[in-house]
């Protein structure tokens, strides 16, 4: 970011490559819409364009990076009020299905991704948001904490509970 | 943070859909860098290679400016109290019979009377030029003692006192009474003034012996002998500048001795009627003085 900063157009396009799956993911996944996440997306780094002059590193890059996408994320909540459940019309499945090789395995796996999207999809927001920034973002507890403007705990909370809901997801069709 | 993860969790989530922005959004938010990068290209590295460029100079114009500011202007009070202070340090001196005594000649007077120039016409500025003898003697005697004045400020004091000189020479005689120059100039320089003329000058005699007695008019109405003994320079001093300027210009700052000295010195530069109106004036003044044979004709 700092090359980037000081003029270098190919340092950013190495920093998009490496973060845009992670920030797309975890604003598909929070917005539960495929065009609002793209528009989200578009924003999130536009705004991280413009703020490139000013950029210091008092913390990880994508700490930063997803600070900017929280924001943006809470001020499109904050316009729109998001209805409980998210369209998932493009089924985000289908797109999986063309990169695994054997049709067995990837009908077991479709099952269980198709399983966890829902029970992700049903968590609550911000639960949900812990968990994609732990995945997606790989960002520690403290650094959660740091995007969602919470202290330690609650996101350490947060977390444990959506975790908790997404193992019984998964363990449940073992039980039946 | 391990305590935070999952394993299983996280190879389940691994294997869900791996969504990617589209392409095309990818190479707008592309295309909004490098236009962003392009649209200022040398702006941020030129201004931070212009910063490290500047910054000694403009690290350093401010305080040198304000440094160079403060030198100019303390040297200048500096100068505009020294120059203020001098008078009024000088002007003090004669309450006193005493620092007359301890302060007796002045340096500024020799220096004053060399840096003059010689081209004026009136015989009181030739006669400076040729002091008497007992005088230099009694003034280079005291000249250790005195403290030597800078001489620029000499020079700059020299200017006013020759365009005095040249613009009223004739309020000169009468400029050395206690009233100041500008009353005695409407007297004119035939008519001395009353005290002048009831000052005793007996004999050349008691003027040799005493060849730095102060002029009849500058003598206080009771005079004391430390006072007589003090020479006129010393006098001049510590009237100050102004008043002194008017003792030189005055003949009766002189001895009758250096007064001869001048007109025998008029008369051998061939500038007979200066030297007569000098010598006549002479006589008004000490009439009872024995003059030489060479001027008594």
């Amino acid at each position: 970011m700092l090359a980037y900063a000081a003029g270098d157009a190919a340092a950013f396009d190495a920093l998009y490559a490496r973060h845009r799956g992670a920030v797309f993911r975890y604003l598909r996944r929070q917005a539960g819409n495929a065009a609002i996440a793209e528009e989200i997306f578009q924003d999130v780094w536009l705004r991280l364009i413009d703020a490139r002059a000013s950029y210091a590193p008092r913390a990880k890059f994508t700490t930063w990076l997803f600070t900017i996408a929280h924001n943006r994320l809470m001020d499109h909540f904050r316009a729109n009020a998001r209805s409980a459940l998210v369209s998932y019309d493009d089924n985000p499945i289908d797109d999986v299905a063309a990169d695994t090789p054997r049709p067995d395995e990837s009908l077991a796996r479709k099952q269980d991704a198709a399983r966890l999207l829902a029970a992700i999809e049903a968590l609550p927001a911000a639960q949900r948001e812990a968990f994609l920034l732990q995945q997606e973002g790989e960002l520690s507890l403290e650094q959660i904490a740091t995007v969602t403007g919470v202290n330690r705990e609650t996101a350490k909370s947060r977390l444990r509970y959506a975790m908790g809901k997404l193992r019984a997801e998964l363990r449940e069709p073992e039980r039946t | 943070m391990n305590e935070s993860r999952d394993p299983r969790l996280d190879e389940a989530y691994r294997q869900t859909a791996r969504d990617e922005p589209p392409a095309e959004l990818d190479e707008r938010i592309r295309a909004a860098a490098r236009r962003a990068v392009d649209a200022q290209p040398q702006s941020l590295a030129a201004r931070a290679a212009a910063y490290r460029r500047r910054s000694w100079s403009a690290r350093w114009r401010v305080p040198l400016s304000i440094a160079a500011t403060v030198v100019i202007a303390a040297t200048l009070t500096l100068m505009m109290q020294e120059e203020e202070r001098r008078p009024r340090e000088e002007a003090p001196a004669p309450a006193t019979s005493t620092d007359q005594m301890s302060a007796p000649t002045a340096k500024p007077e020799p220096a004053r009377r060399d840096a003059s120039p010689s081209s004026s016409g009136t015989s009181t500025t030739s006669m400076r030029q040729s002091p008497s003898v007992p005088l230099e003697e009694q003034r280079s005697s005291a000249r250790p003692s005195a403290p030597t004045p800078p001489q620029p400020l000499e020079k700059r004091r020299e200017q006013p006192v020759e365009a005095e000189r040249n613009a009223a020479p004739t309020a000169a005689p009468s400029a050395a009474a206690p009233s100041g120059a500008a009353a005695s100039a409407s007297d004119g320089a035939g008519s001395p003034a009353p005290a002048v003329k009831a000052a005793p000058q007996s004999s050349p005699a008691t003027v040799e012996t005493k060849p730095a007695a102060p002029p009849p008019a500058m003598a206080p109405a009771a005079p004391e002998p430390a006072s007589r003994l003090s020479p006129p320079l010393s006098r001049e001093r510590a009237l100050g500048d102004r008043p002194a300027r008017a003792m030189r210009e005055s003949p009766l700052a002189r001895s009758p001795e250096e007064w001869i000295v001048e007109i025998r010195r008029l008369k051998a530069e061939g500038r007979e009627s200066d030297a007569t109106a000098e010598l006549a004036e002479f006589r008004r003044r000490y009439p009872d003085y024995v003059l030489p044979t060479d001027l008594a004709r």
